[in-house]
């Protein structure tokens, strides 16, 4: 009898600390915010040691920074957007914010997800992401990028006397296809900046002196873009086309 | 005693399973999230002093744009619009006149006396020049940018010669006189120039423009006659007698000639052919359209500054929605 009272004991001993552990320890959310952590970390170790070889912010490049006011307003002018994702759940984005820090650029669009069926039954929610694909358009010579939303939160405190089902129906179905579902309704962001990929001199005539009409092609492509100080730096290799 | 074996062996694998958990399923702790926050933060601020120290980062708390432009890059975009732009240079000439007369004296039996008078003129009917311009280097600096162009001039042209003799004395007894033309070609021999000045830089509405200020150039324009007009003066000469060939080699029409279309063409190399406003080639748009909606741009320059490493400029934008059609 003793044995066993001692074995319960050493049992919950166990679980004891293994309930300490959990409490110490952030669920998902912590994991998270640690795995982008690590990355972030990488990604500027990585920086570091290419500045110093010339390879980051390079001599050899033409450098824009672009604000996060300017890339927040013109992401601003691409919602709301919207997205049904089955069953019953209906999704809108209204209002983004940006922030370039740390060698990433986040994303983060905030809107509501309510039941289809019932619009009044709502949660808050955020949706992160980041910009990618930056290039220069073959076409218009702009600036562009794509928004990538890769994760979402329902904000727990704003969706507290609501249906409990909703938030877990929320983050068990919102999963990758309606993120990217939502992401494929923003289009390319496009920077108000154009690169003339044509510069043009006229002919002209001055006294027995004649310069004839001539024109240059430049090629021009993205290499390398940096989140930083509240900015995008893209760098951008411009030369010569032959 | 077996049930506190049992007892045991689940209280350690429900603390191992705990521990396993919490490391590396669950998550990091606050505290651990702290360290990791307090390492990103350092490092990020790390590569921003860097990255300022070499002056590769700018502030400009209300420019929505900043453009860095390194000097190499400048210098080599430079080499290339001169090569691309400003390679078709000429200069055309036509109808000019050179000219010089003199009485040719010998020393004869009775002392030095007058044996002839020349007059050597050409007509240069048409000269075209080519300038060449060179790599420019640039020299960033103090707000500006200082630039050194080397230019070579080369060419063809083609001239009428025309030597008049009058013989004076014997040797006009000898030699009679002499009025021969003859239609020569001629080379620009290649001379080099350096043009001295620099880039006003200044933001022009939604663009950089790049003005280049020279200094006037002084440029001599030389004429060369080619082989065949020196054999047509060698052959004019030794088709006279003997005295006639030493009166006119007193005269030296060779020489003269030489000396005559060594002297050149001066000319101006005007300032307005290459001071020509270049517009770097990054420009705000006027308007920005995105999902259908379409705003107006409003682009305010900021300042140009030009350190030794980077040319930077910056453009602050507002987007606005467009005025209602009155």
């Amino acid at each position: 009898m003793r044995c066993a009272a001692r074995a319960r004991a050493f049992a919950a001993a166990g679980a004891l600390g293994l309930a300490a552990l959990g409490c110490e320890a952030g669920g998902p959310r912590a994991r998270a915010e640690s795995a982008a952590l690590r990355r972030q970390a990488e990604a500027l170790h990585n920086l570091l040691a290419a500045v110093d070889t010339d390879q980051a912010f390079s001599s050899r490049r033409v450098t824009l920074g672009i604000g996060e006011p300017l890339v927040r307003d013109l992401l601003q002018l691409a919602l709301p957007v919207e997205a049904d994702s089955a069953p019953d759940l209906h999704v809108r984005l209204e209002t983004a914010e940006v922030a370039f820090e740390n060698g990433e650029s986040r994303v983060s669009l905030r809107g509501r997800v309510s039941r289809a069926s019932a619009p009044a039954t709502f949660a808050d929610l955020t949706v992160h992401g980041g910009l990618h694909r930056f290039e220069v358009g073959a076409a218009e010579g702009h600036v562009t990028a794509r928004v990538a939303l890769d994760r979402l939160e329902v904000r727990q405190a704003e969706a507290e006397g609501l249906r409990r089902e909703l938030v877990e129906a929320v983050i068990e179905r919102l999963g990758q296809p309606t993120l990217e579902s939502l992401a494929a309704q923003i289009p390319p962001l496009a920077i108000p900046l154009r690169f003339e990929r044509t510069v043009e001199l006229a002919g002209r005539s001055v006294g027995p002196f004649q310069i004839a009409p001539a024109s240059l092609r430049l090629r021009v492509g993205v290499a390398q873009v940096v989140a930083l100080s509240g900015r995008l730096w893209v760098q951008l290799e411009v030369a010569a086309a032959p | 005693m077996r049930s506190v074996k049992r007892g045991l062996l689940v209280a350690g694998l429900l603390f191992a399973g705990g521990f396993a958990y919490a490391r590396f399923w669950w998550g990091p702790g606050p505290e651990a999230l702290e360290k990791q926050r307090r390492e990103v933060r350092e490092l990020s601020a790390r590569l921003e002093r860097r990255l300022r120290e070499r002056a590769l980062l700018r502030d400009g708390a209300d420019a929505a744009v900043l453009v860095g432009v390194p000097a190499e890059v400048a210098d080599r975009l430079a080499a290339d619009t001169v090569a691309g732009l400003f390679s078709g240079m000429r200069v055309e000439l036509r109808d000019l006149r050179f000219r010089k007369s003199d009485e040719v004296q010998a020393r004869l039996l009775l002392g030095k006396r007058s044996v002839g008078r020349f007059a050597l003129s050409v007509h240069v009917r048409e000269v075209s020049a080519r300038l060449h311009p060179g790599r420019p280097r640039l020299r960033f600096g103090e707000d500006r940018i200082a630039v050194t162009l080397p230019v070579t001039v080369d060419g063809e042209g083609a001239a009428r010669v025309r030597f008049k003799w009058d013989g004076r004395g014997i040797a006009g007894a000898v030699c009679g006189d002499l009025d021969v033309a003859h239609e020569m070609t001629a080379s620009v021999p290649s001379r080099s120039y350096s043009l001295q000045g620099s880039l006003r830089l200044a933001v022009d509405g939604p663009a950089l423009v790049a003005t280049p200020e020279f200094e006037d150039v002084e440029l001599t324009v030389p004429v060369e006659p080619t082989a065949a007009t020196w054999r047509y003066v060698e052959e004019l000469v030794a088709s006279r007698g003997a005295l006639c060939r030493a009166a006119l080699g007193k005269a030296d029409v060779e020489s003269k000639l030489k000396g005559l279309l060594a002297r050149g063409i001066k000319l101006t190399l005007p300032r307005q052919l290459v001071e020509r406003p270049l517009r770097v080639p990054l420009a705000v748009e006027r308007t920005v359209a995105l999902a259908g909606r379409s705003l107006e741009v409003e682009a305010q320059p900021r300042d140009v500054i030009v350190t030794p490493a980077r040319l930077w400029y910056g453009v602050a934008l507002a987007l606005r929605a467009p005025e209602p059609p009155s």
